[in-house]
């Protein structure tokens, strides 16, 4: 009877606690910061499922082609993405993107676009038209290797392949008969008694019957290839072939969109602009993880330091940095998190730069308990009180909690 | 609005994956080398490469750059056969190549292949055949 108070008291304390919890924003809001897949795009408002990507220069005249109905028209939009890089001559095979080696060229996109079109409601509107040019380009300039499980899969593939090799060379009913052809046609060659006419007739025939019985040796081979067990071991693994990294990264974005107002090429403002640099450690969820976002914008759609609009985005420069980092430890039951952000308008006087900080840990004292503690200190100084905001220290026992399975 | 001919399309789901030809080189030292690039971009390839029935290298990972054979003096009336086995990692395209290059004889050689396979995670093997011969 005794346990009753003191399981009133747990939840009475419990629920004291979850509202003090309610009051702290620990939520990581750094993704805000985030760069663009295709920044070109995102500043041109071209939705991403009308842009061309094609993988080669033969795909991308046929997609200028299409959009310019055979070079007679002007489309009112028209936007691409490519990685020149990966069109040359020179190809990258799986394991040239375990490294950093290549990065910059691998990673190397070039989004560009166009609109001929007026005002939001109005966009056919002739008279109201105006042409806006947009162009990016995005790029790794560390990139990490791969985690343990990626080259653990892609050494299981290795060897599958090299089985699937072994079961390609494997012999069958027709290399005897190459075999023969091999060797009359190198007797052929090392004979020097034979007139060059006679010769050359015989090798164009060995050759001939060579090709044929190759030819045929291979299409036995490739109706057995796919019922082999190497080759769906290949096929199970190359699938779902998976692409973590693990390791210190360094990535940058830019953009631009050139405005011509009276549709003349000589005439043209820099309607937005922007550069974003992303790095910091990349480690799945186990370790530390970290990440920091440093963001220029010219004339951003939303002035990120001024939520509540006391000056206008055109011609407003703003700088926001983040940062953020997980540290999991002891088998993830100890989790450690914090997130940083700096946010600025260049050049105004209106609204000072302010910065927001969040610290949270978490340690699972058994399943469904654990012991949580936040700090934060907010953009706003009403809730920080000079600045520090600690929030509390909360112990959250789940329902149904562990339960000891018995044989 | 150009057509595609029913026979390229053929061309392209199946694919030619063998080939055979000769390569003139002299009774020289000077080296024979070879290039083979599998594809296409992120695909995985691993390629044995034989001499008359001696192996110059055993499942070599990926792109074979500037790989000496031997010289024009030795191979001479010898064959060459290069097995690749190319898998389909990739997820923009089930297209797999070869492009296999040799220089050091008479002339530079180039030949390619390509074959789209059927499925994700699909495998294509090739052979390429080469006889070095003196004789023009």
């Amino acid at each position: 009877m005794k346990r009753i108070p003191f399981i009133v008291v747990i939840l009475a304390m419990l629920c004291l606690n979850a509202k003090a919890q309610l009051n702290i924003d620990t939520t990581i809001t750094l993704d805000v910061l985030k760069s663009p897949v295709s920044p070109a795009f995102n500043m041109l408002g071209i939705s991403t499922s009308a842009i061309e990507r094609p993988s080669d220069l033969n795909s991308f005249r046929l997609s200028v082609q299409n959009a310019t109905n055979n070079l007679t028209a002007i489309p009112n939009s028209y936007a691409f993405e490519i990685a020149p890089f990966l069109w040359g001559a020179k190809k990258y095979t799986l394991k040239d993107f375990d490294s950093s080696k290549h990065a910059f060229l691998q990673s190397f996109t070039i989004s560009a676009g166009f609109t001929h079109m007026g005002p939001d409601g109005q966009e056919d509107v002739d008279s109201l038209k105006t042409t806006k040019v947009a162009i990016g380009i995005k790029f790794a300039i560390i990139r990490p290797k791969w985690s343990t499980t990626t080259r653990k899969a892609y050494w299981e593939l290795i060897k599958a392949q090299e089985d699937l090799l072994k079961a390609y060379e494997t012999p069958n009913m027709l290399n005897d008969s190459l075999k023969i052809v091999m060797d009359l046609r190198a007797a052929l060659g090392a004979n020097t008694t034979l007139p060059v006419d006679v010769k050359r007739d015989s090798i164009r025939k060995l050759i001939a019957i060579y090709r044929d019985l190759d030819s045929r040796r291979d299409s036995i081979q490739q109706d057995i290839l796919p019922t082999t067990e190497p080759f769906q071991r290949a096929k199970a693994i190359a699938a779902a072939f998976p692409t973590e990294r693990k390791g210190v990264f360094l990535d940058f974005t830019t953009g631009m969109v050139a405005d011509f107002p009276d549709n003349r090429f000589d005439n043209s403002l820099v309607n937005k602009a922007g550069a974003w640099i992303t790095g910091g450690y990349e480690n799945g969820n186990k370790g530390i993880t970290s990440m920091f976002i440093a963001r220029y914008l010219y004339h951003p759609e939303v002035v990120f330091a001024d939520p509540e609009g006391k000056i206008s985005a055109d011609h407003a420069s703003t700088f926001d940095v983040g940062a953020r980092f997980l540290l999991s430890t002891l088998n993830d039951k100890f989790t450690l998190s914090g997130e940083g952000l700096y946010r600025s308008v260049i050049g105004s006087s209106v609204l000072d730069p302010s910065w927001r900080l969040v610290l949270s840990t978490e340690y699972e004292v058994a399943k469904n308990r654990k012991v949580t503690f936040s700090f934060g200190r907010n953009f706003d100084g009403a809730i920080s009180k000079g600045g520090n905001l600690i929030a509390a220290i909360n112990f959250i026992a789940g329902f149904g909690g562990e339960r000891k399975v018995k044989n | 609005m150009s057509i595609t001919p029913l026979k390229k399309v053929f061309a392209d789901t199946t694919g030619k994956t063998t080939h055979y030809d000769e390569y003139n080189v002299d009774h020289t030292d000077s080296p024979i080398v070879m290039n083979l690039f599998p594809g296409t971009t992120g695909q995985s390839a691993v390629s044995d490469v034989i001499v008359d029935s001696s192996r110059k290298g055993s499942n070599i990972q990926g792109a074979i750059s500037n790989f000496t054979i031997g010289t024009g003096n030795s191979l001479v009336n010898k064959f060459l056969e290069v097995y690749t086995i190319i898998t389909d990692v990739s997820t923009t395209s089930n297209l797999t190549s070869l492009d296999f290059s040799l220089t050091g004889g008479v002339v530079p050689y180039r030949y390619k292949m390509e074959r789209t396979v059927q499925e994700q995670g699909d495998s294509a093997a090739y052979k390429i055949t080469i006889f070095f011969t003196d004789f023009s």
